[in-house]
């Protein structure tokens, strides 16, 4: 029986196997994995990665509907023509601030009235389930019927919204037919809608706080809103943070609402890039165009994520 | 204020009464437009452009919905939806479960990368894998068929089921497969026998968020189904309300009838989504 | 029914050794306990022999078969895990027929056993009722009914009673007992609490840093460690050890910081051998005794009583030794030694011993300890060997 060392095992270190024994060991270990994997891996390999490289492809051609199946006119590889196009477009430079400014006013609201309202919910209220039910409404009906409900009551005669304005005496707005009106509205619609989301979060997340962190709190004297400060926002971080950059990616990529309100218009005046790269596509039938067009939307969300993750790791973030 | 931002215990009279008239009007913003909707749902024909607030019209009927269930294609448009959003659900599920399964307890070639791209896949604009979609439908003569939706809300559908699964796969302690090899199974038996019944209620979740993302699709749908006989619900409320000429009665009364059973189901499972979602995403 | 034997070991977790090579043999029938602190590599060997990690060298066999490259399920072999992994969406009854209906056995005879077993588990109550409709202690029956009812060759339990409470854990432990006397299955029972490993086990293995310190009968292994880890961790309150070198030619004598002992008669001729060497001087506190005449001519020691702690049936007393109470025969020559001033330098010394609750010592006082030196341990100060 010997003790602390032992000749033969301690010079035991682990040794490299050729690279043949380690495939064949961690191919036994692990042939489930593929063989659970491989269906799954087929369909997304056709229904997502063809499809991803496919738009990368496509982004460097001229092609369209008129020569995508034509037999004397072929789709061309055009040296980057589109996206030359779009960069030297001002229109473009327009329609991203516009989607930068609806993505921030939005996701702004979502996260601060959403909070508001968690914070309200996050207490012994008796009826505090059936408040819970009606303001999770906005989320759980269908995006559509969201839109086109809207839609009815923005009509500037008969749509509710004037006629509760002109009852308080205001005048009426044309909402849809007046290019900051109607953005005005979309943006209505997409916080109305987007509130129920984040407070559900938020309010999980406030639920997990112990009570007794604030009763600490109160006991050395921390203000209401040291507390918030000190407590409520440092614990509600890991919730928040996943989805606030998940709240941001479907705002900017918010399709339904702007194009079912007003398919962009009037006069291109709540068309953000989504919504207009939609149509290009699929009014206009410019396919190169619109598949550069979404690989550069995809690259700005893609370097925003990279860049809100680095930020908020680089904050320190205790896990 | 002190406890303003906490949970309340004491709170005075005044400060309840506020933060109960706080909420009731945020419920209030947040159930108007639904009953509106059912107010010019109730609409006659003739009176359907109202300047009337009240909540019950005063000369309210079944019309629009009798007018729904029975002069329009509703049934047919239903009967599509069906058809679309089960496949969607139960082949989602099928691929999902066992991927998940392998992403969450094994060590594979590209695990790592592969779960860095199905979060990727979030950042997609819709038109980016959409437009080539399309064209392949196209090529493989798949547009106006089911077949080839289902397609294309797969895209949607099976990267965010994997996801989910992965992470509730990923609170089921390792022990239990183990015991299971021990009694006898193997790996595959393990998963077939042990896992998979234990997680009925997270792949019925899933199968029911995959669901009602294919039911309440417009954008795509719009695009892959241009035959009429072939609508799904959304495509055909949406023809029913037409650009120009609101047809709001029965749009409304169709908007009903269809966001009722939704609405009902989301409520009973929004919890469970959510948990999904920031458990996948806090670990990745 | 079988012998499990280990042939030098080795498990690497990446660039970690967890196992440094382990030989044992488990004679057949027997119930072995595999002891040592968190990260010595029990549990590791454990999922060794069950097959629930890859071995890195080495061979293991169950009976005569070699069993490293068989599946769990080939090996016939039955474990009970810490957090007993029932399945939670079965039944009692279907999880202790788990195993059987994968054997494929017959349906009566599946039923005949898991009832057999049920009864004898006294869980016949309990067989319709999912696992998170069970206390601890009734689920803890099921993982170990789960367990019998396939009758492997060898039973595998990892800290199977470490979720109980205090006293369940107890009532648990004898019964286990009974268990392995009524079916003498070879067991290998996996605890780092030495209370359990002393009560159940009639063989102990006892394992630090990936290498088997000693195996032996639990009398054997506290009565002669076999270095100075196995010293230390058997037993509660632990051993005392002091610092000291051998001096005196013909009657070696142990020099501690501030006392000096003389070593046992029977064991002059083996220390003679470490005469100015460093050793460890071992007690347990049990073989100290306290303000007692003068009995056997045992030489005297002046301590002070820190700490009293009154447990009843005996008392622990944390004495220290303070460093200006005796300067005992300093003039000696030796004194100047390096060695000498290296225990001096840190001269206070604390240890603990067990005596007697009528005895009169009050936390303050300063007392006239004894040591039993028949019963004194030698340890080597370089390899920690025990050298008696």
């Amino acid at each position: 029986m010997s003790v602390t060392t032992q000749p033969a095992a301690a010079c035991a270190a682990p040794r490299k196997k050729p690279a043949s024994v380690r495939f064949r060991e961690h191919m036994r270990r692990n042939r489930l994995a593929y063989i659970l994997l491989l269906p799954a891996i087929l369909v997304i390999a056709i229904v997502v990665i063809y499809p991803f490289f496919y738009a990368f492809n496509l982004a460097f051609t001229n092609t369209n509907m008129y020569n995508i199946n034509s037999p004397d006119k072929t789709p061309q590889y055009n040296a980057g023509a589109n996206f030359t196009e779009i960069f030297s477009d001002p229109q473009f430079y327009v329609i991203l601030g516009r989607t930068v400014l609806w993505t921030v006013i939005n996701v702004v609201c979502h996260v601060s009235l959403g909070m508001g309202l968690a914070i309200l919910l996050n207490r012994n209220l008796k009826i505090r389930a059936l408040y819970r039910t009606l303001l999770v409404l906005p989320w759980a009906i269908p995006q559509v019927i969201v839109a086109m409900m809207w839609r009815n009551e923005f009509n500037t005669q008969y749509g509710s919204v004037n006629l509760i304005l002109q009852s308080i005496g205001l005048p009426a707005v044309s909402w849809l037919t007046n290019p900051f009106w109607a953005f005005v509205a979309v943006c209505i619609v997409n916080i109305w809608l987007g509130i129920p989301f984040m407070m559900i979060i938020i309010l999980g997340g406030l639920q997990s706080i112990s009570p007794e962190y604030y009763e600490a709190a109160q006991l050395d004297g921390a203000t209401a809103w040291q507390q918030f400060r000190r407590i409520t926002i440092p614990f509600l971080k890991p919730v928040l943070t996943p989805a606030i950059v998940l709240g941001t990616v479907w705002t900017f990529n918010n399709l339904n609402i702007i194009y079912l309100i007003t398919q962009g218009g009037p006069n291109n005046g709540t068309q953000i890039l989504v919504t207009y790269v939609y149509r290009a596509a699929f009014d206009y039938y410019r396919y190169g165009y619109s598949a550069a067009f979404s690989v550069i939307i995809f690259l700005i969300l893609l370097v925003f994520c990279l860049f809100y993750i680095r930020a908020t790791r680089g904050a320190g973030e205790v896990t | 204020m002190a406890g303003f931002f906490s949970r309340a215990r004491g709170d005075s009279p005044f400060k309840r009464i506020l933060i109960h008239l706080l909420l009731i009007f945020a419920c209030l913003v947040a159930i108007y437009p639904v009953l509106r909707v059912l107010t010019v749902s109730l609409r006659p024909g003739g009176s359907v452009f109202s300047m009337d607030l009240s909540m019950i019209p005063a000369d309210a009927t079944l019309e629009n919905y009798t007018q729904i269930l029975f002069q329009s294609d509703f049934w047919n448009w239903l009967k599509n939806s069906l058809i679309v959003s089960l496949s969607t659900a139960l082949v989602s599920l099928i691929l999902a479960a066992p991927a998940g399964y392998a992403f969450s307890r094994f060590k594979f070639v590209g695990k790592q990368p592969g779960l860095v791209f199905l979060l990727v896949t979030q950042l997609f604009p819709a038109t980016m894998l959409l437009l080539p979609l399309y064209i392949m439908l196209i090529k493989l003569s798949l547009i106006n068929t089911f077949l080839g939706l289902v397609f294309c809300y797969m895209s949607i559908s099976l990267p965010f089921s994997i996801w989910i699964l992965k992470g509730y796969f990923d609170t089921i302690p390792i022990d239990l497969e183990e015991a299971a090899w021990i009694d006898g199974s193997t790996p595959m038996g393990a998963f077939f026998r042990v896992i998979l019944p234990l997680s009925t209620p997270a792949l019925s979740i899933t199968a029911l968020f995959s669901f009602m993302t294919a039911w309440s699709e417009y954008i795509i749908a719009r695009i892959v189904l241009q035959n009429q006989g072939l609508f799904t619900w959304p495509l055909g409320t949406v023809t029913l309300q037409g650009a120009y000429y609101t047809n709001w009665g029965p749009f409304s009364a169709a908007a009903l009838l269809i966001s009722i059973p939704v609405v009902v189901l989301f409520m009973a499972t929004s919890r469970y989504l959510v948990s999904g979602l920031t458990l996948g995403a806090v670990k990745g | 029914m079988a012998e499990v034997k280990l042939v030098h070991l080795i498990k690497d977790f990446g660039k970690v050794q967890i196992l440094k090579g382990i030989d044992l043999t488990i004679p057949d029938g027997e119930f072995v306990v595999l002891l040592g602190p968190s990260g010595c590599g029990k549990t590791t060997t454990l999922r060794l022999i069950a097959g629930l990690e890859e071995v890195t060298e080495g061979e293991i066999f169950i009976g005569d078969r070699k069993v490293n490259n068989l599946p769990p399920k080939q090996r016939d072999i039955a474990m009970v895990f810490q957090s007993y992994a029932l399945y939670p969406h079965m039944t009692v009854y279907d999880n202790m027929a788990f195993g059987l209906k994968l054997r494929r056995v017959q349906r009566e005879e599946i039923d005949q056993k898991v009832k057999a077993t049920a009864e004898m588990m006294e869980l016949t109550p309990y067989l319709k009722r999912k696992p998170r409709e069970l206390s601890g202690g009734q689920r803890q029956r099921v993982a170990v009914g789960r367990a019998i009812v396939r009758n492997p060759q060898v039973f595998l339990m990892d800290e199977p009673l470490s979720n109980l409470d205090a006293k369940l854990r107890v009532q648990m432990r004898v019964e286990l007992s009974k268990l392995h006397q009524k079916l003498k299955v070879t067991t290998i029972y996996v605890t780092h609490d030495q209370m359990e490993a002393m009560t159940l086990g009639n063989l102990i293995v006892i394992m630090n840093q990936g290498i088997i310190q000693q195996m032996g009968t639990p009398g054997k292994v506290y009565d002669y460690p076999a270095n100075k880890f196995v010293a230390g961790f058997i037993g509660s309150p632990p051993m005392n050890f002091f610092p000291a070198f051998i001096d005196g030619e013909e009657e070696p004598f142990f020099q501690m910081a501030s006392f000096r002992l003389p070593v046992p008669a029977q064991h002059r001729e083996v220390m003679r051998g470490y005469a100015g060497k460093e050793v460890a001087f071992g007690i347990r506190p049990e073989d100290i005794t306290v303000d007692q005449t003068d009995s056997e001519g045992r030489i005297p020691v002046k301590a002070k009583v820190e700490v009293l702690e009154m447990l009843g049936a005996e008392i622990f007393l944390y004495l220290s030794s303070p460093e200006e109470a005796f300067v005992a025969d300093s003039a000696s020559e030796k004194a100047t030694s390096d060695r000498y001033l290296k225990l001096r330098a840190n001269p206070a010394h604390s240890f603990i011993a067990r005596v007697d609750p009528k005895s009169p010592a009050k936390e303050g006082d300063i007392v006239e300890v004894r040591f039993n030196l028949e019963k004194s341990h030698a340890f080597d100060g370089e390899s920690e060997e025990a050298i008696y």
